[in-house]
């Protein structure tokens, strides 16, 4: 029963910060391309600013493989 | 960098532009206009350039010419170049009128067959559907013909019906009188009229379309002709042209110059950036060229001023300069941050991938690719030095394609990346650690060259206590010694108040962000294990294909194959990507300003 919560604790970690990340690097990305499209040079930073918010996907990442670690002793 | 200025008078411009232009070494600063000094008018021959540049890049996009270097020189006078062109021109106009009007009349002929083709089933002469004084005609669907008949019989005696052979189209003809009865009929017969226009055509139908395809075929054979003959034209005047505009656009920069310049009546001044070493070699030159009519002075740049930069890395490095441009440039007299990423990109993007097979694959595919497409040499570069760091991480790891046994043997290894998860994460964060502190170091030599040890100690000195005293805490928490509560806080207090006088309330709301930042770092950890994984379920997944013999194996090879080889381009765009954002975010916030324009001397192509 403990394991089976914290399998899906583990899913909801990665689950819900890849929700997360997708919902601002939707917003990012659009804005992105509309100053790409009047200056190119901006591809660069644009290209940065969008992948910004995979940070949080890498935090849920690591919490969830910590969780499906301590899974393992229990 | 110096700033250089130049005084001389107006009988001296041209020759001094020219000798500019052939230095390539002063990057001209564009004078604006004021009461006391005009911008310059550009060289006499300014007009008769550009009017010419004009139609030379016309009759490019028209002849769709490509600018590529032909290597031909051009030293015709601008009068024979602009008969030539003219002549071009016009050769190419007649040319393309004449496909112009076969064309309008090829689709004319398509439409006069569309027309042509509704009336074919009706075996009628084409006279028969043209207007008539003493006769009205109808053509189109009927519901039933003889029904009509009967309709049209109660009408008039003088009325004749055509159909064709399904009685689909049925031509009425009736005398002009009884026009309006006939419809009414018509009418009463759900008629579906259906329009023709043969107007200005005689003699049979199907002869008719006959001869019209074959007019059809005949123009379409000339226009081929003609097309052959403009791309004659083409290949005869190509490298002629493009040697036209490359000279012209020469001369044309050369012709503007004197608007970038600072202009009085009888003397000019231009003013610029040359590279420090180059100031005695330019000064020189004009000197001598002008024996001495000329006032030549240089000067350090002032602190507020727009230097431009020019980045100036060792050899192997330089191709991470690519990687600067896509951010910023550094400021005049900022750290240049090139050779910094020229260590680090590569190892990370190592780490994060690091598995030997696809270090050996990419180090090919990049080695390819950089013969193939030219314009894209620095990035293969990049990307073939993280190549070899991921062939040698991919050692230390102990990972071929995914496995790490190898034809039954366990492959050495100091660490492995699937199974010591938490190791590994330890290890990104501990790099995350070094890597902004290094940033930080870097702040500080910055800030204490050009703002002294005090501004240097607030704004980026009180970042390392401040991890010092966040470190002591932690220690302190997990019982390994003890610290009373108020001293920690007030141990917590003196680098947050230093923060505050250095970087002010912005550098407050970041006093959480060191933390998150050194934690960004496990993506290091992160996108390597999503990779491996990746691997791993590929691999297995074909192994179980094997085990089932027969057709099988040939599925387990395609998969082999489709699988790495989506993996080694997640593999390839994944590292890449965070790799470069560890360094734009998180490195370079902690000393990186840049924002400087490109040093681009008069005269360089682009």
């Amino acid at each position: 029963m403990d394991v089976g919560l914290i399998a899906i604790g583990a899913g909801l970690a990665i689950g819900l910060s890849s929700i997360a990340a997708a919902i601002a690097e939707k917003a990012i990305g659009s804005a992105a391309i509309g100053a790409m499209a009047e200056k190119e040079e901006l591809f660069g930073k644009g290209l940065v600013l969008t992948v910004i918010p995979e940070t949080i996907v890498i935090f849920g990442f690591v919490i969830a493989i910590m969780m499906v670690l301590a899974m393992g002793s229990h | 960098m110096r700033k250089i200025t130049v005084l001389s008078t107006h009988s001296l411009l041209e020759n001094i532009i020219e000798e500019l232009h052939n230095q390539e070494v002063v990057h001209i600063i564009e004078h604006d206009k004021s009461d006391e000094l005009d911008i310059g008018s550009p060289l006499e021959q300014g007009d008769t350039v550009s009017e010419i540049l004009v139609k030379v890049r016309s009759l490019m996009s028209l002849l769709k010419i490509d600018k590529t270097d032909s290597g031909k020189k051009v030293d015709d006078t601008y009068v024979q170049i602009k008969k030539n062109l003219e002549k071009i021109h016009d050769d190419t106009n007649i040319l393309l009128d004449d496909i112009r009007k076969m064309d309008d009349k090829v689709r004319e002929n398509q439409g006069r067959m569309v027309e042509l083709h509704k009336a074919a089933s009706l075996d009628l002469p084409i006279e028969a559907f043209h207007d008539f004084e003493s006769l009205c005609r109808f053509t189109g669907q009927v519901n039933d013909v003889e029904r009509l008949a009967e309709r049209l019989g109660k009408i008039t005696d003088t009325f004749e019906i055509f159909t064709d052979d399904n009685d689909d189209l049925v031509a009425i003809f009736a005398e002009k009188p009884h026009e309006q009865e006939v419809r009414e009929a018509l009418e009463k017969e759900s008629f579906n009229e259906v329009t023709m226009d043969l107007s200005g055509l005689t003699g049979n139908i199907k002869a008719k379309i006959r001869d019209i395809e074959k007019e059809n075929i005949k123009l379409e054979k000339d226009i081929a002709a003609i097309k052959k003959n403009i791309s004659d034209i083409k290949k005869k005047w190509a490298p002629y042209t493009i040697a036209v505009e490359a000279r012209l656009a020469v001369e044309s920069e050369k012709a503007d110059a004197p608007l970038q310049f600072a202009s009085s009546e009888r003397a000019f001044m231009v003013t610029g950036w040359v590279l420090a070493k180059k100031v005695d070699k330019i000064e020189a030159a004009l000197e001598k060229l002008t024996k001495g009519k000329i006032y030549f002075k240089a000067e350090e740049p002032a602190i507020e001023e727009d230097v431009p930069v020019k980045l100036n890395n060792p050899k192997p490095s330089r191709s991470f300069e690519a990687l600067m441009d896509l951010f910023a440039l550094p400021m005049y007299k900022e750290m240049d941050p090139t050779f910094l990423m020229f260590l680090t990109f590569p190892l990370f993007f190592g780490f994060m991938l690091g598995d030997w097979g696809y270090g050996i694959t990419t180090l090919i595919l990049f080695a390819t690719l950089k013969r193939f497409i030219p314009a894209g040499r620095q990035f293969f570069n990049i990307l073939m030095l993280s190549s070899v760091s991921t062939i040698f991480f991919g050692i230390l790891f102990g990972e071929f394609f995914g496995a790490e046994v190898l034809f039954g043997h366990d492959m050495w290894r100091v660490l492995s990346r699937g199974h010591e998860m938490i190791t590994l994460l330890i290890i990104a964060i501990c790099i995350g650690f070094l890597h902004i502190n290094w940033g930080l170091i870097n702040g500080f030599i910055n800030e204490f060259r050009n703002h002294g040890f005090k501004r240097a100690m607030l704004e980026k000195g009180s970042w390392f206590i401040l991890q010092a005293v966040v470190g002591m805490i932690v220690l302190s928490g997990m019982h390994m010694w003890r610290l009373k509560l108020w001293v920690s806080i007030i141990f917590l207090l003196i680098p947050i108040y230093m923060i505050y006088k250095g970087e002010g309330a912005q550098g407050m709301v970041e006093i959480p962000g060191i933390f998150s930042n050194m934690l960004s770092y496990a993506r290091l950890m992160a996108i390597g294990i999503a990779s491996v994984k990746l691997a791993e379920v590929v691999n297995e997944f074909a192994g179980k294909f094997f085990h089932s013999g027969g057709i099988s194996i040939v599925w387990a090879i395609l998969l082999l194959i489709v699988g790495h080889m989506v993996n080694i381009a997640l593999g390839t765009i994944g590292p890449f990507l965070h790799s470069l954002r560890l360094h734009y975010v998180e490195y370079f916030g902690k000393f990186f300003k840049g924002g400087a324009k490109r040093f681009r001397p008069f005269g360089v192509k682009e």
